[in-house]
């Protein structure tokens, strides 16, 4: 997996690049952390080259959830395949987790 | 058909397994979406067993086999030298509780179940067997 990062119109985008199993999700882990520590306002992840995505990657954005409310920071998902959105909605994890078909869908909930 | 693969218990080899399953899936006209699910069945287990290996400091070897009959698509895998698991015991994620306790884990199993029709585990000579099977009617059409 590969994973950067990128300030954008003041918004915080972390872009996912391959497979997020159990070997690569603490990468993952890592960013969200210092995202949320830097307390940026919004967050979103680039889903449209993610291939893969295992319990253990769905386990990351979960485990920050409930920071990313109580600092009210904006966190959404944008560009999922549809095996990936597959994934998330075996759990039901759309409803906690906001999901946007694209980057301009996402912008636009934020109101940029 | 039966296909077989044996693997360490090192994550390095988690891509491995799911390279080897995208292809045969593919080969039996599996969806794609589905493929997807049944692949990501097999790497919730093997990721536990991997984990729970590192914590004792103990790679070992896990044999790997998927079976296509009848429209049917059975995978088995056994950890060997193991302590008995109890999958009864296992009980569904509660997602409220996950997020409040910003727990990471605690999704796999329960992706599993949902996923399949069938999860058993049996115990024999040390060995834990999981036993996964799931039914693709439209499999016996495409031959």
């Amino acid at each position: 997996m590969n994973l950067n990062t990128e300030k954008e119109q003041g918004i915080h985008i972390i872009h996912i690049e391959g497979d997020l199993d159990a070997s690569s999700s603490i990468v993952l882990d890592t960013a969200m952390y210092e995202a949320i520590s830097n307390e940026e306002k919004h967050i979103l992840i680039n889903c449209e080259k993610l291939n893969y995505i295992s319990s253990a990657g769905l386990g990351v954005f979960m485990s920050h959830l409930s920071d990313l409310e109580e600092k009210n920071i904006f966190f959404g998902l944008y560009g999922m395949s549809e095996k990936v959105k597959n994934v998330f909605e075996i759990l039901g994890l759309q409803q906690l987790i906001n999901n946007y078909t694209n980057k301009e869908e996402a912008l636009q909930a934020i109101g940029v | 058909m039966k296909y077989n693969l044996s693997i360490k218990t090192e994550k390095e080899n988690l891509k491995k397994v799911r390279v080897f399953l995208e292809k045969i899936l593919k080969d039996l006209h599996v969806s794609d979406i589905e493929a997807n699910q049944l692949i990501l069945v097999v790497d919730e287990i093997l990721a536990n067993l991997m984990i729970h290996s590192a914590k004792n400091n103990d790679k070992k070897d896990i044999d790997l086999t998927l079976t296509e009959e009848g429209g049917e698509i059975t995978f088995e895998i056994y950890d060997y030298n193991s302590p008995y698991f109890d999958l009864t015991q296992h009980e569904d994620a509660n997602l409220q509780d996950l997020v409040r306790q910003k727990r990471k884990g605690g999704m796999g199993l329960t992706l599993v179940k949902n996923i399949m029709d069938e999860v058993e585990v049996y115990y024999e000579d040390n060995t834990n067997i999981w036993r996964l099977q799931k039914r693709f009617p439209y499999l016996l059409v495409k031959k």
